[in-house]
């Protein structure tokens, strides 16, 4: 519905796809001038699809011309036709002489009560078009057809967001009608540069995809990088922006997202007022944000909503736990099987009491304990809701509890699996908290052969990896490495928004000037 | 896969320079004839170090495009420049691997003494071989990435040695008993060879360094600030243990740390240094080894990745030759410092005198 | 090629839990050490050891209702220490774990013997740490290792805190950890002092749960004498009153009562006493031209007045003048009195042997040929500043006040 508001430049774009997939498709084709042979063609290039409607119209316009609608009936909104189609086509008191084309510019300009909608004369558009829930009409004898946007997609209402909430902050989310969302972001920024480029990806699901960024921030070749990727993917099908995440990332073998996802609006407008780019596809409500660093990945928008302080604090606390939830039981089977001599000397005496019986060697005991953990989680969002706390009484009591008084599993390690699952839950970006998990159990592994030097070099590894990976040419680690000063106001902690807006207005400035 | 040009920011090479030459100097044991005056030694040292410095900078300024192979090259004629620089090459690797014994040496005398020593090492090849797979832009990001936890550890340990109120400064005096002489004695080579002549591998890395303007100030700064750190480290155990105990221990710095005991929790911080000396000899290896690889690639005109690939065993085969850490230690006080790193310190100067003389020529030539 | 290398990488993490956990060692595969003991025993050396058992110390696993005592004591013996250390493993189930070994008590004998070897493993092995506290026994130390603490649950570890809280509240006896030992015995000095481990009160050991089991126990470990060691060997004691002044002239003093009299008669009973709470020396060797050293101790120190049985009323400067002068009076005698001693004893626990060789490095070389003489005729010459820094809350002493306000 609101795409339809969106104004000539998305339509343009549209068109430039449109000609794009007839390209790829080789031999093109135009609408002849015969009202039957045209439907016949539609017809067959709908493998006479039984939701295809064709309804003849008798205008008074021209009483003498027959014409025909023709619109796919479960994609479409009976009332528009009715209303602004049908009603004012067949109860006009206009006359005209104008025949064939124009008498479709006369419709078009003077008949139809309905904004978007434009006049072709290509075949295949009009197939995209109808299947975009667009109604077409053909009238004898001219050699074009006019489209008219009637649709009504299913779709569901804005809703507060699932996946990342905020305690202070616009409740709103993405949904998956990308038009809902292009219109999200442009409330936010009403800004003249904005720029939307749409695409189309997919050559069965035709899917549009958009990418949203400020003109004169976003560094070009970023920009060109981004969209000449999206261009060159030769594949069938998108169905969530996952796809689209995954086939245009620099490297495929990382553990590490080099793109953002999110589904809330606030913080899309944020990463497009800072010179990312937003790649938005239709059907999903996650919308992309690249290029990213692997810090912004830990940003929320909440952080520029509390005060600097506390922002900062809970910054650190993140970094910190993503530390945590990668290292901690690795340190703990390094700690425990090889360097005792680092505890306490009450504290080993306790850890040794609770482990009296154990059967199992500490690396064993650990990697049960992750792995049963993981289990439960991923049993609990595959869950339906209702039983949901089933899994976590039968989680806690049964394989908590219950293994540490049969003496399977020390306390101890008990609460280092937890501890780590909760910090874990910390990271408020899906896609990075899931490499911590992965990259733990390496880790593990790892200190259970060589104790905290097997840590120590699997923490190297990691970064050596990290040093060398870029998101769309921007290095992951930034700012930290190529350290840039004026960028750590923003990393680990937040420093106070008088500091950071000067930065930003200071950026669009420089870029502006530089274009001129 | 394509290359990226490889390029080096001015503070990636401060750090590469502090990182590289702090590296193994925990581990350093300087002689022990000089007891508690061996810290004048290290700065006269130092200062050595830097006049040599002055020399390289000078050779890469006159041609600012080329490393070290191509400098050879340049300087000695085609053969000769091969010939010199191709076992310049290989000493890179050497170094690299008696790093790589430096480290298994010491965890085996730590904290894995029934590993066998074949893994770790194998495991420390394969990381610097990663490491170096990626590129210098990736070592270079490395060290950035790796300097905040090297400064947060040594801050930490200087912290905790004097808030645990170990260090008695006393144990520094007298100051020069025997007056000067002994010292000037050691200063060269023991002194001037390593740490601070090993900046010789920066000749291979300088060439990246944009803008190349400025590496003479960058590396003299990141070069007085590690002479001026490793002094005072030198120090501080020094005063944490006497003469007497530095003697006696084979890590001194360790053993310093070993002593630290606060709070009833803060008492076991080998981990720590044991995580800044893997740190610093992961670095130190992987540019020598990217030294190695970078000087060889350019020598025989072939992928600087194949190289690196050729010379992983190599560089792992090597670490095995030794038979035991007191051969080791003695070939790299007795060879390594007193004939390898002078012999080349040597060449350099050669090479200085030659370029200069050179250039004398020329500008006669166009006056 | 790169994705090669990654498949390499992986296949080798893969590879390592095959390989096998060379160092690992779980926790219930170690025996903790808490405090070992060494005797010299008919030409063997016997090494004891204390074994912590987790399970009754622990407060959760409730093992301590069933009564079990929480450590085990148990030797072995051997013509080597290390060898003595290595047979253990016959006769225990674990691993001995020493990481944790908190004290190391060594019988007079072995003390005379010398203490080198313990050292040498000391510094050779990293597993075993310099923070380690060492006492001597007079009598056989695997005794000392038995007794339990009340209070306390594992006996080494409290006894090491006896000794930081002796050596930060009332530092009399230093915390000898073998870091500090090696230096004394590596400095210029070669000697230390130790302190010595005792039972007080009845021989009626406390090596059993039941006799913790009263409120007053029978007998208790404290501290006695100071042992001294010269090179590495036991070469004499120093009774409790004559070590009072080694902490004063070795410049060691960070807390310690000082009992002092009104008159300053010696002889009569001190019944005031003083808390020094700040102190320090300025220790200056001088070599006269005609070869005698002298030692210049100039002392000053700080401190609270914290019980006055004298008539005076201190607020009057003069009084207090007096009375600091008689509290430097007693400290100047405790500092002779162990100069006496350790004279005596031709041993160098002070560390002057360190000072005179960092004023005279060049002399040093040529005294320290024969040091343990001259030290014996080094003359000290000893001042003391002591300044009250708080009187407390009362300016008179109790007795006075109430003559006062009965008149």
């Amino acid at each position: 519905m609101f795409f339809g508001k969106q104004g000539s430049g998305v339509k343009q774009q549209m068109k430039n796809t449109g000609q794009r997939t007839r390209a790829k498709h080789g031999g093109s084709s135009k609408l002849g001038s015969s009202l039957k042979d045209n439907l016949d063609k539609l017809k067959t290039d709908l493998h006479n699809s039984s939701d295809l409607e064709i309804r003849p119209i008798g205008s008074q316009l021209a009483p003498e011309v027959p014409m025909t609608a023709v619109y796919i009936g479960e994609l479409t909104d009976e009332t528009t036709l009715n209303e602004y189609i049908l009603r004012p086509l067949m109860s006009t008191i206009l006359r005209t002489e104008a025949r064939n084309e124009k008498l479709v510019h006369i419709i078009l300009e003077r008949v139809v009560e309905v904004g978007a909608a434009y006049i072709t004369t290509d075949i295949d558009e009009c197939i995209q078009r109808l299947l975009d829930g667009y109604c077409l009409l053909l009238v004898q004898g001219a050699a074009c057809g006019l489209l008219i946007h009637i649709s009504n997609m299913e779709g569901r209402q804005v809703s507060e967001p699932t996946a990342e909430t905020v305690l202070r902050g616009p409740q709103q989310s993405f949904n998956e009608n990308i038009g809902t969302n292009i219109n999200l972001v442009r409330q936010i920024i009403r800004s003249p540069s904005l720029h939307i480029d749409s695409l189309q990806v997919g050559s069965e699901t035709r899917t549009q995809v958009a990418l949203l960024y400020l003109d004169d921030v976003a560094e070009p070749e970023i920009v060109n990088t981004i969209r000449s990727r999206i261009e060159a993917l030769q594949i069938s099908s998108v169905l969530e922006s996952g796809y689209i995440e995954s086939l245009i990332q620099d490297r495929i073998y990382t553990p590490f997202p080099t793109m953002k996802n999110t589904e809330r609006p606030d913080a899309i407008a944020g990463g497009i007022l800072e010179g990312q780019i937003a790649i938005m596809v239709d059907g999903s409500p996650f919308v992309l944000l690249a290029p990213v660093t692997l810090f912004q990945l830990f940003h929320t928008p909440e952080d520029y909503y509390n005060r600097f302080d506390i922002a900062s604090f809970l910054r650190l606390i993140r970094f910190t736990a993503f530390f945590i939830s990668m290292t901690l039981p690795a340190l703990y089977i390094a700690v425990t099987t090889f360097h005792q001599e680092m505890l306490p000397t009450t504290l080993l005496i306790t850890l040794a009491a609770q482990r009296e019986g154990i059967p199992f060697p500490g690396l064993v005991e650990a990697l049960l304990m992750e792995l049963t953990f993981e289990v439960l989680r991923e049993a609990g969002v595959r869950m339906p809701r209702a039983i949901g706390p089933a899994i976590s009484i039968v989680g806690a009591l049964v394989l908590g509890q219950a293994a540490v008084e049969a003496g399977i599993v020390s306390a101890g390690m008990v609460m280092v699996v937890s501890f780590t699952a909760i910090c874990n839950f910390v990271i408020p970006q899906l896609n990075i908290a899931i490499s911590a998990r992965l990259i733990r159990f390496t880790f593990m592994l790892l200190a259970g052969v060589f104790g905290f030097i097997g840590i120590v070099s699997g923490i190297l590894t990691v970064l050596i990896h990290l040093a060398g990976l870029e998101s769309f040419g921007m290095p992951y680690m930034s700012p930290i490495a190529p350290f840039d000063w004026s960028k750590m106001k923003d990393n680990f902690i937040r420093a106070p928004m008088k500091y950071l807006l000067k930065q930003k207005a200071g950026n669009v400035i420089n870029r502006r000037s530089k274009q001129e | 896969m394509m290359q990226v040009k490889a390029q080096i920011g001015k503070f990636q090479l401060a750090i590469m320079i502090l990182l590289f030459l702090i590296g193994n100097t925990p581990l350093l044991k300087p002689p022990g004839q000089l007891k508690q005056d061996s810290w004048i030694a290290l700065l006269i040292g130092a200062a050595f170090g830097s006049l040599y410095l002055w020399m390289l900078l000078v050779i890469q300024r006159r041609s600012p495009d080329s490393d070290l192979a191509e400098l050879y090259q340049q300087l000695f004629g085609k053969w000769l420049g091969f010939a010199l620089a191709f076992p310049q090459g290989l000493f890179f690797a050497y170094e690299a691997s008696r790093n790589i014994r430096d480290f298994s040496d010491l965890t085996a005398m730590t904290i894995l003494s029934r590993t066998p020593e074949w893994s770790i090492k194998l495991l420390m090849v394969m990381l610097s071989l990663y490491a170096v797979w990626g590129g210098t832009r990736v070592l270079f990001r490395l060290a950035e990435l790796l300097f905040p936890i090297v400064v947060l550890g040594y801050l930490l340990i200087i912290v905790l040695l004097i808030q645990a109120g170990l260090p008695d400064f006393h144990r520094l005096q007298p100051i020069m008993s025997d007056g000067i002489g002994p010292i000037l004695k050691v200063v060269f080579p023991d002194f001037t060879a390593f740490p601070f002549a090993q900046i010789l591998t920066m000749l291979v890395f300088w060439k990246y360094v944009k803008p190349s303007a400025a590496i003479g100030k960058i590396t003299y700064r990141a070069y007085t600030m590690t002479a001026l750190f490793s002094i005072f480290m030198h120090m501080l155990v020094m005063s944490v243990l006497g003469p007497g105990l530095n003697e006696y221990s084979t890590i001194p710095f360790l053993q310093a740390v070993q002593l630290i005991q606060l709070a009833n929790f803060l008492e076991r911080l080998d981990v720590v240094v044991t995580v800044l000396i893997i740190i610093g000899l992961f670095i130190k290896l992987s540019l020598l080894f990217m030294a190695a690889a970078l000087t060889l690639s350019s020598l025989l005109k072939i992928p600087y990745r194949t190289c690196a690939v050729v010379l992983a065993p190599i560089i792992y085969g090597v670490c095995f030759l030794e038979p035991n850490h007191s051969v080791h230690q003695w070939i790299g006080f007795h060879i390594v410092i007193r004939y390898l790193i002078p012999a080349q310190m040597l060449l350099m100067t050669v090479a200085f005198l030659v370029g200069f003389f050179r250039k004398g020529k020329k500008s006669s030539k166009a006056s | 090629m790169k994705k090669r290398l990654l498949t390499l990488l992986c296949s080798l993490v893969m590879m390592l839990p095959l390989a096998g956990c060379w160092n690992r060692v779980e926790m219930n595969e170690i025996g903790i050490v808490t405090a070992t003991a060494l005797d010299w025993d008919n030409g063997k050396w016997v090494v004891s050891y204390q074994l912590v058992i987790p399970q009754a110390i622990s407060s959760q696993s409730g093992g301590s209702s069933r009564g079990d005592a929480p450590v085990n004591v148990f030797s072995t013996e051997g013509t080597s220490m290390r060898k003595a250390i290595g047979d253990a493993s016959r006769e225990m189930s674990r691993k001995l774990y020493f990481a944790h070994n908190q004290i190391i008590v060594v019988s007079e004998a072995a003390a005379k013997k010398g203490i080198s070897t313990i050292l040498e493993i000391y510094m050779r092995n990293t597993e075993a740490r310099e923070t380690v506290s060492m006492f001597i026994a007079k009598g056989k130390a695997r005794t000392l290792i038995e007794q339990l603490l009340p209070i306390e649950k594992i006996p080494g570890t409290a006894i090491k805190q006896l000794v930081k809280n002796e050596a930060n509240s009332n530092s009399l006896y230093p915390d000898m950890t073998i870091y500090r030992i090696l230096q004394d015995l590596l400095g210029p000095g070669q000697s230390t002092g130790i302190p010595q481990l005792m039972i007080a009160g009845s021989r009626q050991a406390l090596n059993s749960l039941d006799s913790l089991k009263t409120t007053s126990t029978a007998a208790k470990i404290k501290f006695g004498d100071l042992a001294v060691l010269s090179g590495d060997k036991l070469k004499g004691w120093l009774s409790q009153e004559e070590a009072a002044g080694v902490m004063w002239l070795s410049n060691q003093i960070k807390r310690v009562t000082i009992p002092f009299n009104c008159s300053g008669n010696s002889e009569a009973p001190k019944s005031s006493s003083v808390i020094v709470a700040k102190a320090g020396a300025e220790r200056k060797p001088e070599l006269l031209p005609d070869g005698r050293i002298k030692m210049y101790l100039h002392v000053k120190a700080e401190g609270t007045l914290l019980e006055y049985t004298c008539a005076d009323n201190l607020e009057d400067p003069k009084s207090l003048k007096q009375t600091e002068e008689r509290i430097a009076e007693e400290i100047k005698s405790e500092m002779m009195k162990s100069w006496k001693a350790i004279s005596r004893l031709e041993t160098d626990i002070v560390g002057f042997g360190a000072l005179i060789n960092r004023t005279y490095p060049q002399q040093w070389k040529k005294l320290k040929q024969d040091w343990n003489t001259s030290f014996a005729a080094i003359e000290p010459e000893i001042d003391v500043h002591f300044k009250l820094v708080r009187i407390g809350f009362s300016n008179q002493n109790f007795k006075s006040i109430q003559k006062k306000a009965r008149s």
